[in-house]
């Protein structure tokens, strides 16, 4: 054996030179984009790494699916050849351009990082229109630690973005209560849900383009709801009777897998009468079950 | 030759002796020395053999916690990753999480061990552990946290940092 003796004591301190290059590759492996990057930016021997495609070749192959990327790399194809046929260069040029075109591991994990990163299942409350009319609570009762409370305002319209969201089924489900205390007029609330189609780089100003085929499903509960809420008092997960369905099928652009944009909105801007008593926890993405049909699994209490 | 298809009963049983970097002799049970592909391919290497194997990469104490780690998954299949390809490090089971609260000297020494002997899920483990210390940090607190000396100029740093923004949101 010819492996040299190593004095640890001595070297302590320069952790980046005394692990091996594997080594640091499989601490790469475990980190996610911002982790990896701020880990190679402490020093250039790592940093050196990230230079190298083998690098990036095996993070993507280590983080991800082959089917994945796969997926990814076949859109990037059609992208590109989607650009070449509205260049209107002639049909050899392009199957010659598709067929030459290899990406580069870094620029695919890029890619598919971006993708698959956004698979929103929850999302707070964030996003308000009259912050200052809106209570924030600090409680234990939220799963945030975090809820708003609606106190004596005119109109109100809370909307929540889920900016990437991956094709499939969707319910979607508010964490709310409705204080029976200090109840007043939010018998006309309305909920909805706005789809986005997305296609990514598509676009040669930006990142990514939207589709205009926006759509969205509105739903008013009515007074029924509101008043077997108001009886709740308490906290529910209220999942809407309308659902966020993305069928890769029907993608504008057929073949490349797109994600779409997912808007939730409470609303009522009937602004003659001043509401009260509904606080708001958060919103979330659920893999819609068809089996699971029975109305009395849309309210659970906590 | 024909040692290698002995009965796996009697094989389980035997002993191997291990010398860390000291000259201190340690005694295993073959299958715990097993766990470690590098004294593995060496027994297969050498056949029966009385002789202890030197590992002068590998000091005592780390050698104890390295023979701690192979007992406590003696039984365990070692397979690789291939089934569940999305790495996570959040999936570190108690014992083991316990087992890698050491000073940062000594897990450092233990990926050293972990990778000199070939032993993978003790790489993987020692090593999601540093990725778990890195996580959420900024470049300048994993420096702080590892005592890694900045040797980029302030310009080059900029540098970087602008090739690296990608990362950012969106």
């Amino acid at each position: 054996m010819s492996t040299p003796i190593v004095n640890y004591q001595q070297k302590k301190n320069e952790f980046s030179q005394r692990i091996p290059e594997n080594v640091s590759l499989n601490i790469f492996s475990f980190l996610k984009p911002r982790d990896i990057l701020s880990f190679a930016m402490t020093n250039k021997h790592l940093q050196k790494q990230l230079e190298n495609e083998d690098f990036w070749e095996f993070i993507c192959k280590e983080q991800f699916e082959p089917h994945h990327i796969e997926d990814v790399q076949n859109t990037l194809r059609k992208i590109k050849e989607l650009k070449l046929i509205l260049a209107e260069e002639t049909y050899e040029t392009i199957q010659q351009a598709i067929e030459d075109e290899l990406f580069e591991w870094k620029f695919l994990y890029k890619k598919l990082s971006f993708m698959c990163r956004y698979i929103s299942y929850e999302s707070r409350v964030t996003d308000y229109d009259n912050p200052e009319n809106w209570i924030i609570v600090n409680s234990e009762e939220s799963e945030f630690g975090q809820y708003y409370q609606l106190e004596n305002i005119s109109w109100l319209h809370v909307e929540i973005d889920s900016p990437h969201v991956l094709p499939g089924n969707y319910d979607i489900i508010w964490r709310l209560k409705i204080n029976s205390k200090n109840y007043k007029n939010l018998d006309n609330l309305e909920f909805s849900v706005e789809i986005v189609e997305r296609v990514h780089e598509l676009s040669t100003m930006g990142e990514y383009m939207d589709f205009a085929k926006e759509f969205v499903k509105p739903f008013v509960p009515g007074q029924k709801l509101i008043s077997i809420l108001k009886e709740k008092d308490d906290w529910v997960e209220y999942c809407l009777p309308v659902q966020a369905k993305f069928d890769p099928q029907e993608a504008s652009i057929p073949g490349i897998p797109t994600t779409f944009h997912l808007r939730c909105k409470i609303f009522d801007y009937s602004d003659d009468v001043l509401k009260s008593g509904l606080s708001i926890d958060y919103v979330r993405l659920r893999h819609h079950d068809e089996t699971e049909n029975d109305m009395s699994n849309f309210l659970k209490t906590y | 030759m024909a040692t290698g298809s002995t009965s796996t009963n009697i094989s389980e049983l035997k002993k191997i002796k291990l010398t860390s970097s000291e000259g201190t002799e340690f005694v295993v049970d073959k299958d715990v020395g097993e766990k470690s592909i590098l004294l593995k391919n060496m027994l297969e290497d050498v056949g029966e053999n009385d002789m202890a194997i030197p590992l002068p990469n590998v000091t005592g104490p780390i050698l104890t916690k390295v023979i701690e780690y192979c007992t406590h998954h003696r039984d365990d299949f070692f397979i690789s990753q291939d089934d569940d390809n999305k790495k996570t490090s959040d999936d570190i089971d108690e014992w083991d999480s316990e087992f890698c609260k050491v000073d940062q000297g000594t897990l450092f020494e233990l990926i050293l061990a972990a990778n000199y002997l070939d032993i993978k899920p003790l790489l993987d483990l020692t090593c999601k552990t540093v990725a778990n210390m890195i996580k959420g940090k900024s470049p300048e607190e994993i420096r702080k946290t590892f005592n890694i000396a900045n040797d980029f100029t302030p310009e080059e740093e900029i540098q970087v940092k602008r090739e690296n923004e990608w990362c950012e949101e969106r």
